[in-house]
C-alpha cells in the first residue's frame, strides 16, 4: 500500500520547538544542565563499549625507555639552552631560573604575543632580576606583583594605560664602534616589533644600512640606577626604506629580536648570587586518570575517541590523553564520567612544539606548526613559524602549547616533508591510555 | 510509546555512527541527517516531529561539535519547511522522495553555515558534492523505506488516508 497522509499540516509544535532551540542557542547556560543530564543518558550504549574494547591499567603508567630517553634530553637542553649566561650575568655571578612557558597572550588588536605566561607561581620567583633572557638573549622583564603564575612581558608590550618603555640600546657598526639609540615598541602594523629611535648620529647609522647590525642593552645614564644588565644582546637592526640608485633610503629602524617569542617554549630568570636559591625541580602538578576508550567514526568520518573514567575527574575541554611519554589526542568535549576526544592530527590542530633532532650535539628548534592533512599513518604539519622551517630528522614534542598541555609530551617522530611541512609519524592508541588531569595547588 | 522513543533513540544514534564508518571507509552512501529529516518532514506524527527531533539533535550533538539546539535547529528548519508540503512529497512517485532528498541535501549544510556563527566551537558541515548528491538522492529514499520497517520508526509514523 502507497504511504498518503492524510492532510497537509502545519507544525505549531515543531514551530515552537524551534524558537525555544533559538533561544536556547543565544543563552546556552540556561538549558546546559539538563542537556548534560539527557546527553549522559544516550551515551550509555557507547560507555559499554568503551568497556568492552578496553582495559584500564591500574597505574596508566606506561614506560618506554626510549620515549624517556627523548623526553630527558629535550629537557635537559631545552633548560641549558635557556639557562646559558649572557656575559653581563655571568659576571654578576646570577644563578638561572629556568621556567617553561605554558601560555601566550596578546594585548586586543595586537597580531604578536606580548606577554609569557610561566610556568611557576610569581611567588617564587618575584626577588628574581627584572631581565628575562632565552638563550642568552633579552627577551623582556619579569612582571611584578600577581598572585598567579609569574609573566614575562615582552620588550614590545605597552603596560595598558602607560607609557610605552623607552630602553638604551647601543648599536654595534660595522667598524666596531658603537652608537646610543633608544629602542621603545613599534606599531602593530609595522613589520617587526621593536622600532629604534633617537640615534646618536642618524647620518653616520646610514652607512650601515646594508648590514644587519647587532643591538645590545646600553649602560644607564651616570646617575641613574642600572635596571637591565648593560651588554645583553636583544636583536638586530634592521632599516626599513626606499631603494634608490641601488641604495636603500631608510625611512624607519627597526630590531628583530633574536629570539622569536612566537615559538620560545622556555626562559630564563636570574637570581643574584646574594639572593640564595630556590628548589630547581617543581613539584607535579598533574597526575594520571586511567580511562576505558573505543574509536568511533562521527558523521562525516572523521575519528574520535569515546573516552570514560570510573570516577568523576573532572574531565574538561583541553585535557591530554596520553600513553606513557606520547600525547595521543586532546579531549574535545566532556561531560559527567565521560568524554569525546580527538586524536593528534585532526586539520586545523596547532601545536606549539620542539623538535629534538636525532644527531646528538644539534641545538632544539622551537616551532609553530598547523596540522594540514593526516592519514591513518602519518600527519603533514605546516611549519608556521620560524618562516624558514624545520631542519633535519627528530621528535616533535609539545613546548608552550598553553591551556591544559604541559610541555614535553612526545607528538612523534618526524622527517622534512614537501616546502614548509613535516611529517608526523602517528602514533595509534593502545591499552594503557590516561588523561593527564590538574592537580590544585595545595591538593594531591 | 516510551520504550519504542528509547530504542528510536538508540537507533539514532547508532545511525549517526553507521554515517561515520560508512563515509571513512566506503564513502557517501549515508547521510543520517538527510535520512533522519526525510522521516521527520515526510513520514512522522506531527505530535511526534518535537521530541523526535530533539532526540535526533541531542545524539548528534554526542558526536559532533555544537550544542543540541544548534543540532536541532540545523535539522529541524529544513524539516520545518518540508512539513506542509509532505502531501506533495510523500503521496506520490518515489521520485518526490528523491526531490525532497536533494532539497535536504542541499538545505542542511547552509542552515548549518548560517547557524554556526551563534555556537561558538562549532564547524560548519561542508555541502556534499553534486555527485554524492545524486548518489543520496537514490540510496536514501530505499533506506528510508525499510527504516520505516522498523517497529520504532513504525511506532511514530502517521496513519496513510
Amino acid at each position: 500500500m502507497a504511504y498518503a497522509p492524510r492532510r497537509s499540516v502545519l507544525p505549531v509544535g515543531l514551530y515552537a520547538t524551534l524558537v525555544a532551540a533559538l533561544a536556547c542557542l543565544l543563552a546556552p547556560q540556561v538549558p546546559r544542565r539538563v542537556e548534560d543530564l539527557l546527553r549522559g543518558l544516550v551515551v550509555i550504549p557507547l560507555r559499554a563499549y568503551s568497556a568492552m574494547a578496553s582495559e584500564v591499567h591500574a597505574t596508566a603508567r606506561v614506560e618506554d625507555g626510549a620515549d624517556a630517553a627523548v623526553v630527558d634530553r629535550f629537557l635537559a637542553a631545552s633548560a641549558a639552552q635557556a639557562a646559558r649566561p649572557p656575559a653581563p650575568l655571568q659576571a654578576r655571578a646570577a644563578a638561572p631560573e629556568v621556567c617553561r612557558v605554558v601560555d601566550r597572550r596578546s594585548a586586543r588588536g595586537a597580531r604578536r604575543p606580548d606577554v609569557l605566561v610561566l610556568e611557576r607561581p610569581h611567588a617564587e620567583v618575584a626577588a628574581c632580576r627584572p631581565e628575562v633572557t632565552a638563550g642568552g638573549v633579552l627577551v623582556g622583564y619579569l612582571a611584578r606583583g600577581g598572585d598567579g603564575r609569574a609573566e614575562v612581558e615582552l620588550l614590545h608590550h605597552v603596560p595598558r594605560g602607560l607609557a610605552p618603555r623607552r630602553l638604551p640600546v647601543e648599536v654595534v657598526l660595522g667598524d666596531g664602534a658603537t652608537m646610543r639609540a633608544l629602542v621603545e615598541p613599534a606599531k602593530a602594523i609595522d613589520p617587526w616589533p621593536l622600532r629604534l629611535v633617537l640615534p646618536e648620529d642618524p647620518f653616520a647609522l646610514r652607512r650601515w644600512v646594508s648590514r644587519d647590525l647587532p643591538v645590545r642593552v646600553a649602560p644607564p645614564p651616570e646617575g641613574e640606577p642600572e635596571l637591565v644588565s648593560a651588554g645583553l644582546p636583544l636583536g638586530t637592526l634592521l632599516a626599513l626604506g626606499y631603494e634608490t640608485g641601488g641604495h636603500v633610503v631608510p625611512i624607519g629602524w627597526f630590531v628583530r629580536p633574536d629570539a622569536d617569542p612566537a615559538v620560545l617554549a622556555t626562559v630564563a630568570l636570574w637570581r643574584d648570587a646574594t639572593q640564595g636559591t630556590v628548589p630547581a625541580a617543581l613539584p607535579p602538578r598533574r597526575r594520571r586518570q586511567p580511562v576505558r576508550w573505543s574509536a568511533l567514526a562521527a558523521p562525516g568520518g572523521a575519528e574520535r575517541w569515546f573516552v570514560s573514567v570510573a570516577a568523576e575527574a573532572g574531565l574538561v575541554p583541553g585535557l591530554p590523553l596520553v600513553r606513557g611519554h606520547r600525547l595521543l589526542g586532546l579531549i574535545d568535549r566532556a561531560g559527567t564520567g565521560y568524554a569525546l576526544a580527538d586524536p593528534v592530527g585532526v586539520a586545523g590542530q596547532a601545536w606549539q612544539a620542539t623538535l629534538v633532532p636525532e644527531e646528538p650535539g644539534q641545538p632544539l628548534q622551537d616551532a609553530v606548526l598547523v596540522v594540514r592533512a593526516a592519514s591513518a599513518t602519518e600527519v603533514v604539519l605546516e611549519v608556521v613559524a620560524p618562516r624558514e622551517g624545520l631542519v633535519g630528522r627528530g621528535h616533535l614534542l609539545t613546548a608552550g602549547q598553553g591551556g591544559l598541555v604541559p610541555p614535553g609530551l612526545l607528538l612523534g617522530r618526524v622527517r622534512p616533508g614537501d616546502g614548509s611541512t613535516v611529517v608526523l609519524e602517528r602514533t595509534r592508541p593502545e591499552a594503557g591510555m590516561a588523561v593527564l588531569l590538574p592537580v590544585r595547588e595545595g591538593g594531591s | 510509546m516510551i520504550l519504542a522513543f528509547v530504542v528510536w533513540v538508540a537507533l539514532v544514534l547508532h545511525l549517526y555512527l553507521l554515517d561515520g564508518v560508512l563515509a571513512a571507509h566506503v564513502g557517501v552512501l549515508l547521510d543520517a541527517q538527510i535520512l533522519l529529516g526525510l522521516y521527520l518532514a515526510l513520514f512522522v506524527r506531527p505530535g511526534w516531529i518535537p521530541p523526535l527531533l530533539v532526540a535526533a539533535g541531542l545524539c548528534r550533538s554526542v558526536l559532533v561539535e555544537g550544542d543540541t539546539a544548534l543540532h536541532v535547529l540545523v535539522l529541524g528548519i529544513p524539516v520545518a519547511a518540508l512539513v506542509p508540503f509532505r502531501r506533495v512529497f510523500a503521496r506520490h512517485h518515489v521520485l518526490w522522495n528523491c526531490v525532497a532528498t536533494i532539497l535536504l541535501g542541499v538545505a542542511l549544510p547552509r542552515v548549518g553555515g548560517l547557524l554556526v556563527p551563534l555556537a561558538p566551537g562549532a564547524a560548519a558541515v561542508p555541502a556534499p558534492a553534486l555527485a554524492d548528491l545524486l548518489v543520496l538522492a537514490v540510496t536514501m529514499p530505499l533506506a528510508l523505506a525499510a527504516l520505516r520497517r522498523l517497529p520504532p520508526f513504525r511506532t511514530f509514523q502517521e496513519r496513510s488516508e
